[in-house]
């Protein structure tokens, strides 16, 4: 009886109760840090992706997953080189081998940023979450993709080595443009992103084929952008649409810098510093384009309580 | 409905006949003895039950057709502007042509199909699967029909717009072949499908990740926009494996009359490699399904979700 009177033994309070006992609310714990919570969801976001991608599955069959497919992807083009008997043409293979290994990247980039979103509402159901909390949405989405762009890298340079080693594709790391190389990647792939944002923000709105648009978009540049043959192939009254579209002019960048020859045809006559500028204009026109549509879209999408909608698709 | 309401039910419940049995029985035991019969047509009514919501699903919202047909034609038109581009024979338009709609076939057997199992565990179907008195091959047979469906529609358009499109001229001197050789292709490749969902099954949460992977490597080792014998001595034991590496070797030396220099094997001896395939994948499928199933019942954890 004694000892069901005895007061219980003081703990240290932790849980749901600790916030009443810590002593008054301060203020500055609620200041809003745009950049400072946009850096810690963009972390944490990029662990979380990371983790999906890898961790949850068997590394070994992640790791050849990684490779096999980009290497599956350009061994599938270098056959019809082989096939027509142009294995000789090394200028073709070199120019397959780049486009197919820079296009692991609208793989993770723009495809698997919209994926993100679409497997956080419908598969994982945790997208109302994401939302409401308060971390940076933004930055949430562009650290889900940026595990996915680091298991494209990888597929991008197991491409590219194998280009080399066994299809003599003749790029020279000493004889490597590398400032245009890296300004290239990085506006390519802010572009990517951007178009990925604004299609994520899309495709919120939509039921059932929402899962097929950035596969579509995707088939799209793929046609488009010179991916596996020069632009000049295109039907005259498409070209136009392709040099209003960035993807084109990173790819361009991305050959330049790795064989340091521009590809004959049209852009043959155009210098470095043209392909650039062009780079960055229709980048800057996509990232402005992308976030617009996505702020709007992730708004009409609040409205119409689509953020936890499930299609079942 | 009330109990009153059933011919079999009896106004008390329990105490006649069990509203729920088929017939009137004595136990339990006398009541799960069914007849052929009754089990063929249970397990017929379960494949139309399973084919029924694809169908009817592909008609309802026709929008799939836009990107079911439309990426396909994307992708088939790089692949022959890649051949224009390097100066390639007509006859390899074509070729490119009929890989890119055979891969309406290929998509359906590894995401409608392969993966699907794993789908309906995310879904929570696939307990129901499991516990329905139906054999799961009737539910994949289901599956294998509806997505027959979708994918021949898929299949036809592509061939004839492409066909349109790029002016592609077809040689046919043996159609029956031809649609034997296509059948029996269909035949194999679901076959697969029903093989590759009951590993996928056990594979668990990799499924995304295997679906992947037998997309790009197969298209190069399936010969989908090449013939298969760019690859030398391995194109042999593809074809071993791979339905649709030697269906599609066959569909080309029949639909292209003249070009059988290019094949990997006579078309007579492809076919006969086809129909093996088909008794052996079902078969395979047959036992790795009830292997699953025992699995399910046993240890009751295939059913788990995320898993």
């Amino acid at each position: 009886m004694s000892a069901a009177a005895a007061p219980p033994p003081a703990v240290p309070v932790t849980g749901p109760g600790a916030a009443a006992s810590a002593g008054p609310f301060d203020p500055r714990r609620a200041d809003p840090r745009p950049v400072a919570d946009a850096v810690r969801s963009l972390r944490a976001a990029a662990r979380l992706g990371w983790a999906i991608e890898s961790n949850w599955s068997d590394p070994l069959l992640f790791g050849i997953y990684s490779i096999v497919k980009p290497v599956g992807a350009v061994l599938l083009l270098v056959a019809l080189v082989w096939i027509v008997g142009a294995g000789g043409r090394s200028d073709a293979i070199a120019y397959l081998v780049v486009g197919s290994a820079a296009w692991t990247f609208v793989g993770g980039a723009l495809i698997g940023l919209v994926q993100t979103i679409l497997d956080d509402r419908e598969h994982y159901r945790v997208l109302k979450y994401v939302v409401v909390s308060s971390a940076s949405f933004l930055a949430y989405l562009v650290g889900r993709s940026g595990a996915q762009v680091l298991v494209a890298t990888v597929g991008c340079l197991v491409v590219l080595v194998i280009g080399v080693v066994f299809l003599g594709v003749p790029i020279d790391p000493l004889a490597i443009d590398w400032p245009l190389l890296g300004a290239s990647m990085a506006l390519g792939l802010v572009a990517l992103m951007a178009l990925g944002i604004g299609l994520a923000g899309f495709c919120l709105q939509l039921r059932q084929e929402a899962w097929s648009y950035p596969e579509a978009v995707a088939g799209g540049l793929y046609l488009l952008c010179g991916a596996i043959f020069p632009v000049d192939v295109l039907p005259a009254w498409l070209q136009p649409v392709a040099f209003l579209l960035a993807p084109t002019w990173w790819l361009e960048g991305l050959r330049r810098a790795l064989l340091g020859r521009p590809t004959p045809g049209v852009m043959a006559g155009l210098p470095d510093a043209a392909i650039l500028s062009a780079l960055a204009v229709t980048a800057a026109g996509l990232i402005v384009a992308g976030l617009v549509v996505f702020r709007v879209m992730l708004r009409r999408a609040r409205d119409r309580g689509l953020i936890d909608q499930t299609t079942g698709s | 409905m009330s109990g009153v309401d059933r011919p079999n039910a009896a106004p008390g419940g329990l105490a006649g006949h069990s509203p729920y049995a088929w017939r009137p029985s004595a136990d339990p035991v006398s009541a799960a003895a069914w007849s052929r019969r009754r089990l063929l047509v249970t397990n017929l009514r379960s494949v139309f039950g399973r084919a029924f919501p694809r169908i009817v699903g592909a008609l309802r919202e026709p929008s799939w057709v836009a990107f079911e047909v439309g990426m396909p034609l994307l992708t088939t038109t790089a692949f022959v502007l890649v051949y224009r581009a390097l100066g390639a024979p007509e006859e390899f338009v074509g070729f490119a042509v009929v890989g890119g709609a055979m891969i309406a076939f290929w998509m359906n057997i590894i995401w409608a199909m392969a993966a699907q199992l794993y789908w309906e565990r995310s879904q929570g179907n696939l307990e129901l699967y499991f516990t329905a008195p139906i054999h799961l091959m009737s539910i994949l047979l289901g599956m294998a029909i509806g997505g027959l469906f979708m994918s021949s529609i898929r299949a036809a358009v592509v061939v004839v717009a492409a066909s349109l499109l790029f002016g592609v001229r077809y040689a046919v001197e043996d159609w029956a072949a031809l649609v034997l050789v296509f059948l029996l292709t269909l035949a194999a490749l679901y076959g697969l499908g029903m093989l590759l969902a009951s590993l996928f099954l056990l594979w668990g949460r990799e499924a995304w990740h295997l679906v992947q992977l037998l997309q790009e490597p197969v298209y190069f080792l399936g010969g989908l926009y090449s013939p298969i014998r760019v690859l030398g001595s391995l194109a042999f034991l593809v074809a071993a494996f791979l339905p649709l590496a030697v269906g599609l070797d066959a569909i080309r030396q029949l639909a292209f009359a003249g070009t059988e220099e290019i094949g990997l094997l006579p078309v007579e001896v492809e076919t006969a490699i086809l129909a093996a395939m088909v008794v052996v994948f079902i078969l395979l499928a047959y036992r790795a399904l009830a292997f699953v199933e025992r699995l399910a019942r046993r240890e009751g954890r295939l059913t788990i979700r995320w898993q």
